[in-house]
């Protein structure tokens, strides 16, 4: 999996380097903004309400 | 073997993607959720704060009636037979939830601040305990609750752990430590009573006289509630409280909260909070 993308990115090692950091980023920027909250809102693991 | 190999191989990266998830998921709801929030508290508590000061007092003395963001999906409607005065203040704004403006700028289902001297924090009140409300790390106000100040029981909820953790040190509230709310047209003095743990469907504990659902309020009570233990929703920890007095605006804040700024201002300069939580 992680293979195939590496000879997929086009490039040397640096470049694919730097596009595998882009990458990363752009992974947990989304994780982050869209889909932890709602996980969280789903897990409720920190429900503060009665009812 | 090869086709094996390669079986095995896509097993084990899964697997540690999956590991890695988790991680960084938790990374997000215990760090950032409350970095993230707590940066925008301070202001918002600064910007709350100056409003209500420049507020001419009487006007929008009737916060409770700030009731109309979602209160139909807070949930616990068996728990709301107090709230007869608070939808028909809110019936003109169906639906209408962050963008009714006070002249002064204030939105309208901001109530006021929460002040715990002993505690040195500081929060804003707003209507509603949906997540979306919590998550800006606010005190929230159930909707079908009284209002502050008001005979009944005046019913607000906050995390205790993530998105900055209003509550986060609530027990350590003790038997006579103040809680001052102050809205637009006054400064409520109450003063803690007792605590405890509830199981989360209690919800008897809302009710105008908490804990006795059915019975006529006679005095202005209000109530914290917040998970229990910490990082779990299992359980709620209530905080229950009594009105001691209440003072107009123009009368100037109560001694009580005189300690409360001085007792902000040194926690946030040694930002205590976020050392205590982080270990």
């Amino acid at each position: 999996m992680y293979a195939a993308l590496w000879r997929a990115l086009p490039g040397g090692t640096a470049a694919r380097v730097v596009q595998v950091l882009v990458l990363l980023v752009l992974a947990v920027a989304v994780l982050f903004q869209w889909v932890f909250p709602l996980l969280a809102d789903w897990l409720a693991v920190d429900d503060a309400t009665l009812g | 073997m090869r086709a094996l190999r390669v079986l095995l191989r896509l097993g084990g990266e899964l697997a540690v993607t999956a590991g890695a998830l988790v991680l960084l998921f938790l990374v997000w709801q215990l760090w950032w959720t409350d970095v993230h929030t707590g940066r925008q508290v301070a202001d918002e508590v600064a910007a709350v704060s100056s409003s209500l000061a420049a507020e001419p007092p009487g006007r929008g003395s009737g916060s409770a009636g700030s009731g109309s963001a979602g209160s139909g999906s807070a949930g616990s409607g068996s728990a709301g037979s107090g709230a007869a005065g608070n939808d028909s203040a809110g019936s003109g704004r169906d639906g209408e939830t962050g963008t009714g403006t006070a002249a002064s700028g204030l939105p309208e289902e901001v109530i006021g601040l929460v002040h715990l001297p002993t505690l040195g924090e500081q929060r804003v009140v707003r209507s509603g305990v949906e997540r979306d409300v919590l998550d800006q790390g606010v005190l929230g106000h159930y909707p079908e609750t009284a209002g502050p100040g008001k005979v009944g029981n005046f019913a607000l909820a906050g995390h205790r752990t993530t998105y900055s953790a209003p509550l986060w040190a609530i027990d350590e509230l003790a038997q006579g430590d103040p809680v001052v709310v102050e809205t637009r047209d006054s400064f409520h003095v109450y003063r803690v009573e007792r605590s405890r743990i509830v199981a989360p469907d209690q919800v008897e504990v809302l009710a105008p006289v908490p804990d006795r659902p059915g019975e006529e309020p006679e005095q202005a009570s209000m109530v914290l509630t917040t998970c229990h233990p910490r990082f779990s929703a299992a359980q709620r920890y209530v905080a229950y409280a009594g009105l001691d007095r209440s003072v107009p605006r123009e009368d100037g804040p109560p001694p009580e909260l005189a300690e409360a700024d001085t007792g902000t201002a040194a926690a946030r300069g040694a930002a205590a909070p976020a050392a205590a939580r982080a270990a």
